[in-house]
């Protein structure tokens, strides 16, 4: 009996052994095929409990059906966005014609998406699940937003699902541009306060800079994996860096992220030279505004 | 039907943890349904069935996560050996013991899982926020374990797979 329990531990120690130290393409594979074996599950489990919580809703209050106002939201949430892409075209339509009379410019198509699943079950990271994969054309490093700003990025993608690590996980960097002042820093998360309340912090922000609080903070498109102009947040408090060499701030995200039911992937395609971004969730051609970030 | 019943119970905390809410208090940390799981096994069956919860369990994390395919197996079979090496001593049915040994594995497998992320530069975190996030998911766990326990207990008894001279 106790060589027998002696042998399994041998022979479960050689497993480890090998599965830690397979090559990480067919470990991704395997986990993949694990993940849309339970996406399913979860795709039930989410359908349950938003049914659920429409049934109540109805009985709450009589005059609109829930399924009809979800509806409405997710259609709201479309043209929102659809009005937004088009004031950029018909911002970047105008220059364009002003400078050159005409030019073809490539579009940034989007793909939306429904979340699946919220937060990472080891709770080690700050992502969500996407109801979309592979098969809908999803691919790693895509920039994930909302009407409001900038959510975060695509990591892992499976035939049917995808991952997006939030803009408030320390693991994701974004380049961006304070347009007001035209300073670049680099913003990173900072997790999530006591209170529940989403941080990110600027870093590298010139030190010169006249930095205020309330300053809206942009995707540079720097790096290549943002867009540029994608609306992250709006600065909360500025500091000098204890070196005396740069300042860092405070920045409270745009995007609702403890809110989060669609999100749109902006498809990676080239950028027309010279051309206005098309993907553009800054709300005005205001560079400052006058909202309490912290509200 | 052990197995079915296993199967049953980790797909039922699976589900349950990717649903509960985290804890910004302790750094997001989530109730561990999967971990108290293996803690049900460990402290009433024997080893195979043990290691075999523990892997499956292991995998099930692994994949709706971000966490490299093997990392949680591993910290999971170690405390399932630490616990089954041990579960002749204790009162395995006593709720002390779910309590202590849910509280004392919480901590235990977060900080070995932190140790392999953390090695595999996989993460990068504040020894704070680790700490926080062990001692959130060992008081946690001490929530998990006694009910888990009682569910899956009764689930086998209800299944006859609780041999007689135990029921």
């Amino acid at each position: 009996m106790r060589e027998k329990r002696f042998l399994v531990w041998i022979v479960l120690s050689a497993v480890f052994l090998v599965v830690l130290n397979l090559p990480l393409p067919l470990l991704q594979r395997a986990k993949m095929g694990l993940r849309e074996s339970v996406a399913p599950i979860q795709r039930f489990i989410v359908g349950l409990w938003r049914g659920g919580a429409s049934v109540v809703a109805t009985m709450r209050s009589g005059d609109v059906p829930a399924s009809e106002r979800e509806k409405l939201a997710a259609e709201l949430t479309r043209l929102r966005n659809e009005v937004s892409y088009l004031k950029s075209l018909e911002r970047a339509n105008a220059r364009l014609r002003e400078q050159l009379g005409f030019a073809e410019r490539a579009k940034h198509a989007l793909i939306p998406c429904e979340v699946i699943a919220r937060g990472d079950i080891s709770s080690w990271w700050h992502t969500i699940r996407l109801g979309k994969g592979a098969a809908d054309g999803v691919v790693p490093r895509q920039a994930a937003i909302t009407p409001e700003g900038l959510v975060g990025g695509t990591t892992e993608v499976s035939r049917r699902t995808c991952d997006v690590l939030l803009v408030v996980d320390p693991g994701l960097k974004v380049s961006a541009r304070l347009p007001r002042v035209d300073t670049f820093g680099i913003v990173r998360g900072a997790g999530v306060s006591l209170r529940g309340e989403p941080r990110c912090r600027i870093d590298f922000l010139d030190k010169n800079a006249d930095v205020q609080p309330g300053d809206k903070v942009l995707t540079s498109g720097l790096g290549g994996l943002f867009p540029p102009r994608l609306l992250v947040g709006y600065i909360e408090t500025v500091c000098m860096a204890p070196s005396g060499l740069y300042k860092y701030a405070d920045l409270v995200p745009a995007a609702d992220l403890a809110a989060l039911r669609y999100v749109f992937l902006v498809r990676n395609s080239p950028q027309p030279t010279g051309a206005e971004e098309p993907v553009d969730t800054d709300p005005s051609d205001t560079e400052r505004t006058d909202r309490e970030p912290s509200e | 039907m052990t197995m079915a019943v296993m199967i049953f119970s980790l797909l039922g905390a699976a589900v349950l943890q990717a649903l509960s809410p985290s804890t910004p208090l302790f750094a997001q940390a989530r109730a561990p349904f999967l971990l108290s799981v293996v803690i049900y096994y460990a402290l009433t069956r024997e080893q195979n069935l043990v290691l075999t919860a523990a892997c499956l369990a292991g995998l099930v994390q692994d994949s709706l996560s971000r966490i490299p395919l093997g990392y949680s197996a591993v910290c999971y079979c170690a405390v399932g050996a630490v616990i089954s090496w041990c579960h002749e001593m204790v009162f395995n049915r006593s709720l002390l013991t779910h309590l202590l040994v849910g509280g004392i594995s919480g901590v235990f497998a977060s900080l070995l899982l932190f140790g392999l992320l953390w090695r595999g530069a996989v993460v990068s975190a504040g020894w704070e926020i680790v700490l926080m996030k062990a001692v959130g998911t060992g008081l946690l766990a001490m929530i998990t374990t006694p009910i888990v326990f009682r569910l899956t207990d009764k689930l086998d008894r209800f299944l006859g797979n609780v041999p007689s001279e135990e029921r």
